[in-house]
């Protein structure tokens, strides 16, 4: 059992496909109230390791806690104070956005439904909360779905690269807004990017992976070691090879 | 939870343009028969008309709302914000089921109301709505299988097609009694008879009507008669199916993994990296690649892309099923006449003329998904970017796609000539290739239809009611002298089905051997509309896509 202290615990987190491995005894600490970044290259094991904490995928070996709940054992409650943003925002086509939040507020119960237009504002989406999803451009599904994310009024929030899609005045303001709700409301936020940049201004810790193995975690400061974040993923990633990268 | 999740279901079931449409056609449908072309007087007005067009609906129904919530990635949504991977299917299923009875309710009153049927009985109502179940639980099942709607459309709507022909190739035979042996094959010791009592239309037929032949409509009230069994014996087998196959699909569902991964860079040893830098790329590209005119080219990459997919594969598997059918009736019946004798005054056997009843479902179920995909993937507006025309873009495909049904259909024809050589000691050769030229030329039209329908709404749900439309308007235009003996547009009708004139083209006589069928067209008439209607669908499809923006 993880500590209180901990928002997020995995020990030995590993999971095959096949005979691939895509994530390898992986043990991260999430502290409580912190910003952390989740860095890797295509193909890591980013997305994996979210599908893990999250009981969308099942790990071949290792154990995960959420917010102090073993997941293999109680993952509904560990998940009803979680908020979970994933890699690609998947709505109803034919639904408003409106509607589409309250299709997720009937999962999540009956106080859900009354934080449906707080997160429309908070996400800048009111305006366009009648259009269809369908309608919507790249950047405005992606922050409906971080509205989604918001609908439970989480502890934990759990974003898979929340700036793709969005423009330089939308990620700014994504950024803004999981800096204040960090500071503000104490929430942990577990957030994985290929954005090094957003990284650096957003985040206290990270975590990098690379093919599966955990290569780099702890303080930002302390990983970059008076370096800047790019040159230190650069080295730790093997991304002096170039044409792998993607 | 659960009647929020309910409320969830009915408010997606309100939005989804799909709904509506399928609404519209039942009732299009019950107000065409009932009003344009009513039954004669002398005709029977009991039990109910509309289970097998409101199964289909049921079938497209689940098929898109299950495979959407895997493809769309909403299911992993929900079930990452907590909620149980059971209940979301089982809320899916109850509503889907509740959906169907619904649409029994509307279409069953209404042919009352229209005096197509005499009474509203919610017994017999209540009865066909539990025929439903399985269908909806095999199309969870596939759902969940396939992660996408187009497995469980395609095989949803090829088993209820099949099962179907095979109740109407039992009941015709008992009507026509041609066929020597005929009451051996349906005696209650015959496997065929075996089998067929196994299958859900016979025993959603014997349950829905409680096992009183009269109230069912021909050729189910046919096979009834012949084959008399319990109303408790369907209600078990109906009641099985829908078990298992729910069973199953919440068994797959939990074992399922829900995250699409980006496969990673696996640790190679060093001479393997070497390996594969020495082998370029290009080298292992298909043949012929960047040669000839561009719709050559373009329906080669079309060919190359559909051989990798599934749905051809399918195909190639699901088409097995009609020689095998030949065969448990040959060995069945002990009698391999069938395989041999001509139908409709004319010189194809009956077995290879048959085949051509396939061409329809495969070419619109196969090109609904190949034109679907290119507007989902976009990969059409790729290449209008790349210069590409309109019209070289969709010759190309509709060559390809032609060419795939006449593969399928090659592969089949050899599958039925291997069986008439065996079986019945004969070659017809020439009655092969000649269908297999109608049925590649039928399916022309089928696919000139689907890129009309892709034009026209731009979607490829649009794409599938249209092809699906036109298919199930063809097969009606084909059996409509059956449904009454007034002579007149029904005739005119069924001598411009695409099927028809391509049973005309291969076999030179009548698809359906009855005095009711009109005469078919000359072998060079009917050749002449089947290329007709290639050329006006395509024409068509082009002169939409081109006022359109991509």
């Amino acid at each position: 059992m993880a500590g209180p202290s901990s928002a997020i615990e995995t020990q030995g987190l590993t999971k095959r496909y096949g005979r691939h491995p895509a994530v390898i005894d992986l043990d991260l600490h999430v502290p409580r109230g912190a910003v952390f970044g989740f860095l890797g290259r295509n193909g890591a094991g980013k997305t994996t390791t979210i599908g893990m904490l999250v009981g969308l995928l099942r790990p071949t070996a290792g154990r995960v806690w959420l917010l102090g709940h073993d997941v293999s054992r109680d993952l509904r409650t560990a998940l009803r104070r979680t908020g979970v943003l994933l890699d690609r925002p998947a709505f109803y086509p034919y639904l408003t956005g409106q509607e589409n939040l309250w299709v997720v507020a009937q999962v999540l119960g009956r106080d859900a439904a009354v934080r449906i237009e707080p997160a429309l504002q908070a996400v800048d989406l009111a305006d366009r909360a009648g259009d269809r999803f369908g309608s919507y451009s790249a950047g405005m599904k992606q922050r409906l779905g971080l509205a989604a994310a918001l609908l439970n009024d989480p502890d934990l929030l759990i974003l898979d690269e929340p700036t793709t899609g969005l423009d330089p005045v939308g990620q700014r303001d994504t950024r803004l807004l999981i800096r204040r709700l960090a500071d503000e409301t104490g929430k942990t936020i577990f957030l994985s990017s290929h954005q090094l940049a957003e990284v650096e201004q957003v985040c206290d810790q990270v975590a990098i992976i690379d093919r599966g193995r955990l290569v780099a975690h702890g303080p930002l400061a302390q990983v970059a070691a008076g370096r800047d974040l790019e040159t230190m993923f650069v080295e730790l990633t093997g991304g002096d090879s170039g044409a792998a990268a993607g | 939870m659960i009647v929020g999740l309910l409320r969830a279901e009915l408010l997606k079931g309100a939005r989804q343009s799909l709904v509506w449409w399928l609404v519209l056609a039942l009732v299009a449908a019950t107000l065409l028969r009932g009003l344009a072309f009513p039954p004669g007087p002398g005709t029977p007005r009991v039990g109910l008309w509309s289970p097998g067009l409101v199964t289909v609906a049921v079938i497209i129904l689940a098929a898109v709302t299950i495979g959407q919530e895997f493809s769309e990635g909403t299911f992993r949504g929900l079930v990452s914000r907590g909620l149980r991977r059971g209940q979301l299917l089982a809320v899916q299923w109850l509503a889907l089921v509740l959906a169907g009875g619904a649409l029994l309710v509307l279409v069953e009153g209404l042919a009352v109301l229209i005096n197509l049927r005499s009474q509203f009985r919610w017994g017999d109502l209540a009865r066909a709505w539990l025929t439903l179940w399985p269908y909806v639980s095999l199309i969870a099942l596939l759902g969940v299988l396939a992660r996408n709607g187009g497995l469980p459309l395609v095989v949803g709507v090829l088993v209820y097609a099949l099962e179907s022909f095979a109740g109407i190739v039992v009941g015709l035979t008992i009507t026509l009694g041609e066929l020597p042996g005929v009451w051996r094959v349906l005696s209650p010791d015959s496997p065929l008879v075996w089998l067929y009592g196994l299958s859900l239309s016979y025993n959603g037929a014997n349950w829905t009507y409680a096992a009183v032949p009269q109230q069912a409509p021909s050729p189910a009230g046919l096979v009834l008669l012949a084959m008399p069994r319990g109303v408790a014996y369907s209600a078990l087998v109906v009641g099985a199916y829908a078990m298992l196959g729910l069973g199953l699909a919440f068994l797959i569902v939990y074992r399922r993994e829900l995250v699409e991964v980006v496969p990673g860079r696996r640790r190679r040893p060093r001479h393997t990296e070497r390996k594969r830098i020495e082998k370029p790329y290009v080298a292992r590209l298909p043949a012929w690649t960047g040669q000839g005119p561009v719709v050559i080219r373009r329906a080669y990459a079309h060919l190359s892309g559909m051989a990798h997919t599934s749905l051809v594969k399918i195909g190639a598997g699901t088409v097995l099923l009609f020689p095998l059918t030949l065969w448990v009736m040959a060995k069945a019946m002990d009698d391999t006449a069938f395989l041999s004798r001509s139908t409709g005054g004319g010189d194809a056997p009956l077995a290879v003329v048959a085949c051509l009843l396939l061409v329809g479902p495969l070419a619109a179920v196969i090109s609904v998904f190949a034109i679907g995909n290119e507007l989902t993937l976009g990969t059409r507006r790729a290449e209008l970017a790349r210069g590409i025309t309109r019209l070289q873009a969709m010759v190309a495909q509709s060559l390809a796609l032609m060419l795939i049904i006449g593969l399928l259909l090659a592969w089949l024809m050899a599958l039925v000539l291997l069986l008439s050589a065996v079986l019945a000691g004969i070659y017809p050769l020439g009655s092969g290739v000649l269908a297999i030229l109608a049925g590649t030329l039928a399916a022309g039209t089928y696919v000139g239809v689907v890129q009309v329908g892709a034009a026209l709404t731009g979607s490829s749900l649009g794409a599938m009611l249209v092809g699906l439309g036109f298919l199930l308007a063809d097969w009606l235009a084909l059996i409509a002298p059956t449904l009454t003996k007034e002579p007149g547009l029904l005739q005119i009708l069924t001598r411009y089905s695409v099927v028809a004139n391509a049973g005309a083209l291969a076999g030179g006589g009548r698809m359906i051997d009855t005095a009711a069928m009109p005469q078919p067209l000359s072998r060079p008439a009917a050749l002449l509309l089947l290329i007709g209607g290639i050329l006006i669908c395509h024409a068509l499809a082009i002169l939409i896509a081109r006022r359109r923006d991509a």
